[in-house]
Parts: structure tokens; C-alpha cells; sequence
């Protein structure tokens, strides 16, 4: 019993551990972003600059629609009809390789850095 | 026994449905998509300890397959579908090897849970930038685990002996 329980902490600090690192590798890996793309589909819409502020509509087909908005250097979802809103409740993305997705519309936005 | 047999994987399923209802009212967002408590594995969990794995993997694929018609979409079922298959096969064999606690075996089960999902949705999306989610669902698995297990740990000591026969 007393092995098991020095087991299971082991094993929670590894993956705790292991995810810290990822965490780590990906900061570390990326630089601020310059720009957002965004894609539906795989289909590219639109690339932005994080520079200058802006709100955007994507209208999707079928009355499907979100909107992106850039400020401070940021950029957000603000609005969308999809079903769970999940990309509208994410955090504001700006370090390059950040996304939002938004699953039921198949959009994702993405920041890109300026060196690749 | 078949008639009790089946009673009870019933029982049990309509447990495991109940649950993921009731995730689906308790919406949490901490900035990421996807953290959920994984109330469901509270049943799976207690059947691959107190009955076998054959009933814990029908029950998940069934329980699966009906929460995402009732609650969720097509893309939602296949996430959750890769997520349980890959959770509840490391769960199984982490079982097999006697080295953890069940708090340990669902810890690995909520992460290895996330993971399938998260592989599942670079498939699907073509976007290898998904990965920026998952040092929080890591954590996320980590913590929605030890609640599930911590619990179940507990079920398990109350209910000693296999369900049925």
C-alpha cells in the first residue's frame, strides 16, 4: 500500500513535470507575433497585422459567422453563432503559434512570428 | 445470469449518461477549450475495477456514442471517442501492471484522455498549433483525474467483491 501511494506521486509529479516542460519548449520555441492568419476549412481568409487595430466578419456560408477583433497587439474572437462559444470565451492570443479554434465552424486563427 | 448481467450493465450505463448530462450544465472555462471534469469515468472507472474490462469498455462506447448524438456533434464524438478508447486501454493496463493506486490509474486516464482528443483535433483541423493547449490539458487531466479517482477509490472500497454473480 505505502509503495503504491510513492508510486502514484511519482507518476503524477512526472506528468506534471512533462507538461511544464512542453509549456516551457513552446514559450521558449516562439517569438512575439507579428500577424494572425485566419482559416476555414484549411482555406486561408485573411492575414492581419497585430499592429493596427481592427474587427473583422467572417461570414462562413449556412449563417454561420465570427468575428475577429485585433487591439493592443492582440487578437480575440468576439463574437460567433456556433453552438458552444468556446472560441469567443478563449483568452486574447498574441505570442506566435498561439490559436483559437472554433470547432463547429472548423476556423482557426492562428499568430504567426516575423522570422519564418 | 444473462437477464442481471444485462440489468445491471443497463443500470450502470444509464448512470454513465446521467453524468455526462450533467457535465453538459456545468459549463467551465478557464480559457481553454475542452476542461471538463470527466464525471462519466466515475462509472468506468468503478467497473474495470469491480467487474472486467469487457463491461467498462462497452458501457464507455455505448455511453460515448448516445452523450454525443444527445448532447454534443459529430465532431465532439469523435474526440471524446478517441479520448475514452486511448484512456480506459492505458487505464487497463496500468491496472494490470499492480504498481498504482486507482487515484493513479484515473490521473493517467484523464490525461491519456486529452491527449487522444488533442490528436484527434490536429487530424481534423490539419494544425499542428493545437499543441499550445496542451501543457493545460495536461494539468487539466492531472486534476479532473485525481477528482475522479480520488472518488472512485472510495466506491470501490465500499462496494468490495465483483457487481453481480
Amino acid at each position: 500500500m505505502k509503495t503504491k501511494t510513492k508510486n502514484d506521486i511519482l507518476l503524477t509529479c512526472g506528468i506534471l513535470a512533462a507538461a511544464l516542460l512542453i509549456g516551457l519548449l513552446l514559450r521558449l520555441g516562439s517569438d512575439r507575433g507579428v500577424s494572425v492568419t485566419v482559416e476555414a476549412g484549411g482555406v486561408l481568409l485573411g492575414t492581419y497585422s497585430l499592429s493596427e487595430d481592427l474587427e473583422e466578419r467572417f461570414d462562413l456560408g449556412d449563417g454561420n459567422y465570427n468575428i475577429l477583433r485585433i487591439s493592443e497587439g492582440r487578437a480575440e474572437v468576439t463574437e460567433a453563432d456556433c453552438r458552444d462559444q468556446i472560441c469567443v470565451h478563449h483568452a486574447p492570443v498574441s505570442a506566435a503559434g498561439e490559436t483559437i479554434i472554433c470547432l463547429p465552424h472548423k476556423l482557426v486563427v492562428t499568430v504567426t512570428g516575423g522570422g519564418k | 445470469m444473462k437477464t442481471k448481467r444485462l440489468a445491471f450493465n443497463a443500470v450502470f450505463l444509464l448512470l454513465a449518461m446521467a453524468l455526462s448530462y450533467l457535465e453538459t450544465l456545468i459549463p467551465l472555462s478557464f480559457g481553454v477549450p475542452g476542461i471538463k471534469a470527466g464525471l462519466p469515468n466515475l462509472v468506468i472507472v468503478f467497473l474495470l475495477y469491480r467487474r472486467d474490462l469487457k463491461t467498462a469498455a462497452a458501457v464507455s462506447l455505448v455511453r460515448v456514442i448516445l452523450s454525443g448524438i444527445l448532447f454534443g456533434n459529430a465532431f465532439a464524438l469523435l474526440y471524446s471517442l478517441a479520448g475514452a478508447s486511448l484512456s480506459l486501454t492505458l487505464m487497463a493496463l496500468l491496472k494490470r501492471t499492480d504498481l498504482f493506486s486507482v487515484t493513479a490509474v484515473s490521473v493517467t486516464g484523464g490525461v491519456i484522455h486529452n491527449l487522444g482528443q488533442i490528436l484527434v483535433a490536429m487530424l481534423i483541423l490539419k494544425n499542428a498549433n493545437i499543441l499550445w493547449y496542451l501543457p493545460a490539458l495536461i494539468v487539466g487531466g492531472v486534476a479532473a483525474g485525481l477528482l475522479i479517482g480520488l472518488v472512485s477509490a472510495i466506491l470501490i472500497k465500499r462496494v468490495p467483491g465483483k457487481v453481480t454473480e
